[in-house]
């Protein structure tokens, strides 16, 4: 049996509460059982990428570092919102990771064509 | 006189703009002599254009420069905001007669 | 280093509780234990799994971990099959062990 593919989207800015760790975990564990996996940051999500983020003023581990393996574990399928990047006027550039830009209508056929969503 | 219009109430929110109530609610209580100050999730907020909802508000706005440094904001916040230290969270807490967190 | 007080340092699983207690000797000793012996092989992807986990805050799959020995090392020794021969146990749980790194999620 084909395995399925995964999406899985991320909506919260860091340091909020451990769902964008609890969502990364499981993307890392598909990897180690090679299910096709995608990521959605979507919203306040866009926020998690955001570059020079410096944990250690909140005596924090930076989760920033952690995405930053995903290319390491062979997740590439990595997607924003356009207008989420507008939003917080942002370009693709201020993004510690490379992500597909896409629009509302892309994000709907990802939704659709994804097998199952994971959405903590 | 003057007492009764400096050093009122600090609106503290925690959460970004995408929780649009928390502000709208905030903004509906504001008077003058009140403060808003933005920690965690909320100092996406003293950032670019977002910024223009909150200093149309006419009280001081002062934002928590540890969170705006962890998120890696510190080029992004407008110069309008006032960035402030722990310490000086701490005093603003005791200047002010109360606060109130929207969270 | 007794074996009690060795023992003392480590979680149930092996692993080492503090993380900056780590050594060389320290991981010799914890070699030792397992009646394992570390070879210049041994320290390279030691090496690499520390490496890893400073850049990522993460300790490597297997995955990755051959990605990172090909990316330091060279092809020949970034496949699966150099570090299984190298290891007894699987390779990545058993290089950060001694490497004094948290045990790898989701480790097959």
């Amino acid at each position: 049996m084909a395995n399925k593919n995964l999406l899985l989207i991320f909506r919260n800015p860091p340091f909020s509460d451990s769902s964008n760790r609890d969502t990364l975990d499981i993307a890392l564990a598909c990897s180690a059982f090679e299910i096709p996996v995608s990521l959605l940051f979507l919203g306040d999500g866009v926020l998690q990428l955001i570059r020079g983020q410096q944990s250690k003023t909140l005596q924090q581990k930076n989760l920033l570092n952690t995405f930053n393996a995903l290319a390491m574990y062979d997740i590439d399928q990595l997607f924003v919102l356009q207008s989420d990047l507008q939003r917080f006027e942002l370009i693709a550039a201020d993004l510690s990771i490379d992500c597909q830009l896409i629009c509302e209508t892309q994000m709907a056929k990802l939704i659709r064509q994804s097998d199952r969503i994971i959405n903590l | 006189m003057m007492s009764d219009t400096i050093f009122q109430t600090l609106h503290i929110i925690n959460k970004t703009s995408s929780h649009s109530d928390l502000y709208t609610d905030c903004f509906k209580t504001l008077l003058p002599g009140d403060a808003i100050l933005l920690i965690e999730g909320a100092v996406y907020s003293a950032c670019g254009q977002q910024v223009c909802d909150l200093l149309k508000q006419q009280v001081p706005l002062y934002a928590l420069n540890i969170d705006i440094q962890a998120r890696g904001l510190t080029q992004r916040i407008h110069s309008q905001v006032i960035s402030i230290d722990d310490d000086t969270f701490v005093s603003l807490t005791c200047q002010y007669k109360k606060s109130i967190s929207w969270f | 280093m007794k074996r009690e007080q060795l023992l003392s340092l480590l979680d149930d699983e092996g692993y080492l509780l503090d993380l900056s207690s780590w050594s060389k000797p320290l991981a010799m000793q914890l070699a030792e234990l397992d009646n394992f012996q570390l070879t210049e092989q041994h320290w390279e992807v030691i090496e690499i799994v520390r490496e890893f986990y400073q850049t990522y805050e993460l300790s490597p799959a297997m995955r990755p971990l051959v990605k990172a020995m090909a990316n330091k090392y060279g092809p020949q020794k970034g496949k699966s099959i150099y570090l299984m021969k190298l290891f007894s146990d699987s390779p990545p749980k058993q290089a950060a062990r001694y490497a004094g790194m948290p045990k790898p999620l989701n480790c097959l």
